[in-house]
């Protein structure tokens, strides 16, 4: 579990003051947004965070949308059946008529209408509980939230918040210390790709 | 063996204070650096690990480990213990009593200690679509999405199942001087060096160019610790092993910032 205030917090001595109230070239809003932007990479970059959601199916409706700040669906099942995974070219290429067939659901799409939709084939006769297990981040962070991510994932935020309000203060340049930064944010995410990405 | 306190007041000592006044930086802020360097070490190192006997609700499949262990990071190896065992082996669900797969047992199993084997998503998905619905009170495969997110199959139909999870865990924070880190003894003067490298982060220039060797040191030291865990825990069949460092190119890491000094 990441608290990010305490995190926050700890990294105003790094940019000379005792608190982030007391910043002068950085406001504490920044640092906040900064340390959101941070969590969304690294559960981008290392699937880190996975959820597991229900959703109701009705009869006759194959488009469901998928769960806010979903990065990427990784397993759905229909009333614990698993379903394949599928999209639109193969589909065509099995049957041309493939959208308006009803039937026993085996598939699921993504790349049927925009990206927040998950489509089933066959169209559903009869409802059921659509289960979704998808990689996500965490919503907007302020100094309250609590991100149930492993505390380690806490250490990359910071040297991400520090990198970025170097660069901002030294006018998007790099300076060593936020090139420094970047580098270890690098061996960060290797090491959570390799065990929590990848690696699995 | 270095208590927090060695450690913090050497930290301080190296880099010109004086650990009971220190006045560029705070002992929480010396503190704070040797809990970095030991998560970094821990997290390179897989070297601490526990076990969690996690008693395995009725048939629930998935569990957030993180829920049940604040200080996880990868599951290490699972064994299941039960009271009794009715397991069904088989395959696209049907019953399969003379070809074993996955080193299936294909008898009604005794009470007993079982491992549990480490799979993937898909590789469910291949041996039944319904494997969710599976109910036995011996679990046979268990598997992680993400950091925390656990499944397992089968699940039990009532309590009493207890899968004893050992896990690559975070070393604890220290906070009191009188506390010992947690990673080996040898490596703790890694942690001196780290604590004098990662301070002067802060202040950036030469002061934390000079002090970049000292990352290489603690990681060559990391490297090493990662070495011999890693041959320990293929010997004992784990599941995850540490991160290969030596793949990792380090020039960008520790060189930029040297190289950038000394053309200044």
């Amino acid at each position: 579990m990441i608290a990010i205030g305490q995190l926050v917090e700890a990294v105003a001595p790094a940019l000379n003051a005792a608190a982030t109230a007391d910043l002068i070239w950085w406001s504490a809003a920044s640092l906040y947004d900064w340390a959101g932007e941070a969590l969304v990479r690294i559960c981008q970059l290392s699937g880190a965070m996975v959820e597991r959601t229900d959703i109701p199916v009705a009869a006759g409706s194959a488009a469901y949308p998928l769960p806010p700040r979903h990065l990427a669906v990784r397993h759905v099942s229909l009333d614990g059946a698993a379903l394949r995974p599928a999209n639109v070219a193969e589909m065509r290429a099995f049957d041309p008529a493939w959208d308006s067939t009803a039937g026993p659901v085996a598939r699921w799409l993504t790349d049927v209408q925009g990206l927040d939709t998950l489509t089933l084939h066959k169209i559903p006769q009869q409802p059921g509980t659509l289960s979704i297990v998808f990689g996500t981040h965490p919503p907007e962070v302020d100094a309250g939230s609590l991100v149930s991510m492993p505390a380690v994932c806490g250490d990359y935020v910071r040297y991400s918040v520090l990198r970025e309000a170097r660069r901002a203060h030294g006018h998007g340049q790099m300076t060593d210390v936020a090139a420094h930064c970047t580098e270890r944010m690098k061996l960060y995410e290797g090491i959570f790709g390799s065990y929590w990405g990848r690696g699995q | 063996m270095a208590t927090a306190g060695n450690i913090v007041d050497d930290i301080l000592t190296r880099l010109d204070e004086d650990p009971a006044q220190p006045a560029r930086y705070t002992r929480d802020q010396a503190y704070a650096a040797l809990n970095e360097g030991q998560r970094l070490f821990g997290l390179l190192t897989l070297c601490v690990e526990r076990v969690l006997p996690l008693e395995l609700p009725p048939n629930t499949v998935w569990h957030h480990m993180l829920s049940y262990a604040p200080d996880w990071i990868a599951p290490l190896r699972a064994v299941c213990l039960t009271s009794a065992s009715t397991l069904d082996t088989g395959l696209w669900d049907r019953a399969m009593w003379d070809t074993l797969a996955w080193d299936d047992a294909h008898e009604p199993a005794p009470a007993g200690r079982y491992p549990v084997r480490c799979c993937q998503l898909r590789d469910l998905d291949a041996r039944s679509r319904t494997w969710q619905l599976a109910r036995d009170p011996r679990v046979l495969h268990y598997g992680m999405a993400g950091a925390d997110l656990a499944f397992f199959h089968p699940v039990p139909a009532a309590a009493g199942t207890v899968v004893a999870y050992t896990y690559a865990a975070l070393p604890r924070d220290v906070a009191w001087d009188w506390e010992v880190p947690e990673i080996p003894a040898a490596n703790h003067q890694d942690l001196m060096d780290f604590g004098v490298y990662v301070l002067p982060i802060n202040a950036g220039g030469s002061e934390f160019a000079q002090g970049l060797h000292l990352l290489n040191d603690f990681l060559d030291s990391a490297a090493k610790c990662a070495e011999y865990v890693r041959a320990r825990s293929k010997s004992l069949g784990y599941d995850t092993l540490p991160f290969e460092l030596a793949k990792f190119d380090r020039s960008r890491l520790i060189g930029q910032v040297q190289r950038k000094a000394a053309t200044k």
